[in-house]
């Protein structure tokens, strides 16, 4: 699928529009279980139509889609949620976004990152604590081994608690997730 | 067809109504409590759903005191994955607005052992009739309500965090399985 189509499909899922137009009907509570429209969207597409929609979304993540960047919290998330499922598609991005994750540069503005309560529409999401913790999350999900050192550098070094506890947090939902997943 | 539907809702609230007479005479082995579904087990305020009872709150409590969110606790119903999703990426997909309420990020202060259905859980905040049939609701998630901007109040148990943007941050500190059947 062409590279401009695929860009085009997940900004109507933002905004909630074309195929993705029934996201408006998730109201109120129900709205959480949106993200399962794209599900379905991304199940349709043949292998290769995958992997490209899997490329595009991690480039967006990574903050290298222009088209994207007003959306990067939202494709990040979009992103997240396809890593769970479909995780073997998303491989081919893994070492761009632990690079990324293990950025010195990063760190020190993660560290530094202030609690807001909203999220930023342009570049400056990079510099949120809440994008070092998708990035955390998403490697967890594509099974990487490369999120150790970063981990343990914000735990100790962030001044934000919420971010510290959300780092706990995360990883301890996640082991839960992972456990009860092989219980299956 | 009202006939033939109004006399299978009788026949099945006989058989229920049979049911739960012999359970509580104790004509009825109590092991049977696990092979009861979370309906009956409901119905019944059986040992089983006592258990799923128990099983949420603790959730609830271990997650408040690990957190040390003191207080100020809301609820978020869904699927699984997307609660764990919620609780790791520390994020909401939001509501657009609706005739009456705000877009946001929407959660309740009725907590997962209440005594009420999944179904009657979608019906009070679903808003959407097409939802409330198919929606799964079968797992919650905790919100420490300490961040701003805060969930407002909007009345009726429900509250909401408003947001124009597709996602909202919400300090999501555990999730568990919802003991509603």
């Amino acid at each position: 699928m062409e590279r401009e189509k695929i860009i085009n499909e997940i900004i109507d899922f933002v905004e909630g529009q074309g195929r993705f137009s029934e996201r408006k009907e998730h109201v109120g509570m129900s709205a959480s279980l949106s993200g399962e429209l794209f599900d379905s969207y991304f199940e349709s597409l043949d292998s290769s139509s995958k992997r490209n929609v899997a490329q595009i979304l991690t480039e967006s993540a990574l903050g290298n889609c222009e088209e994207l960047i007003p959306h990067m919290a939202v494709t990040t998330r979009l992103l997240a949620s396809l890593c769970r499922r479909y995780g073997r598609y998303f491989q081919c991005g893994r070492k761009a976004l632990e690079k990324e994750f293990n950025d010195s540069e990063n760190h020190t503005r993660w560290i530094n990152a202030k609690d807001i309560g909203y999220t930023p529409s342009d570049l400056s999401y990079k510099e949120d604590w809440h994008y070092s913790l998708k990035l955390y999350g998403i490697l967890c999900y594509l099974g990487s081994d490369a999120t150790d050192d970063t981990y343990h550098y914000l735990l100790g070094n962030s001044r934000s608690h919420r971010f510290r506890e959300s780092l706990i947090r995360s990883k301890k939902i996640f082991e839960e997730w992972i456990a009860d997943s092989e219980s299956e | 067809m009202s006939a033939l539907t109004i006399g299978a809702i009788s026949t099945h609230q006989q058989t229920e109504r049979t049911y739960v007479g012999l359970y509580r005479s104790g004509s009825l082995n109590t092991n049977i409590d696990e092979r009861l579904s979370p309906y009956m087990a409901y119905k019944l305020g059986s040992r089983e759903w006592s258990k799923q009872k128990i099983a949420a709150k603790t959730k609830v409590e271990e997650g408040v005191r690990e957190s040390e969110c003191r207080g100020n606790i809301l609820y978020h119903y869904t699927n699984k994955g997307e609660a764990h999703d919620i609780v790791i990426f520390k994020e909401m997909y939001t509501s657009s607005p609706h005739p009456g309420r705000p877009g946001g990020a929407y959660a309740t202060d009725i907590p997962p052992w209440a005594k009420m259905t999944q179904q009657e859980l979608r019906k009070q905040f679903y808003f959407s009739r097409h939802r409330i049939k198919s929606g799964d609701v079968s797992w919650f998630v905790v919100l420490c309500n300490n961040v701003e901007p805060f969930f407002g109040s909007v009345g009726n148990n429900e509250w909401v965090k408003e947001d124009v943007a597709s996602s909202t941050p919400v300090n999501a500190i555990t999730c568990g399985r919802n003991a509603m059947p």
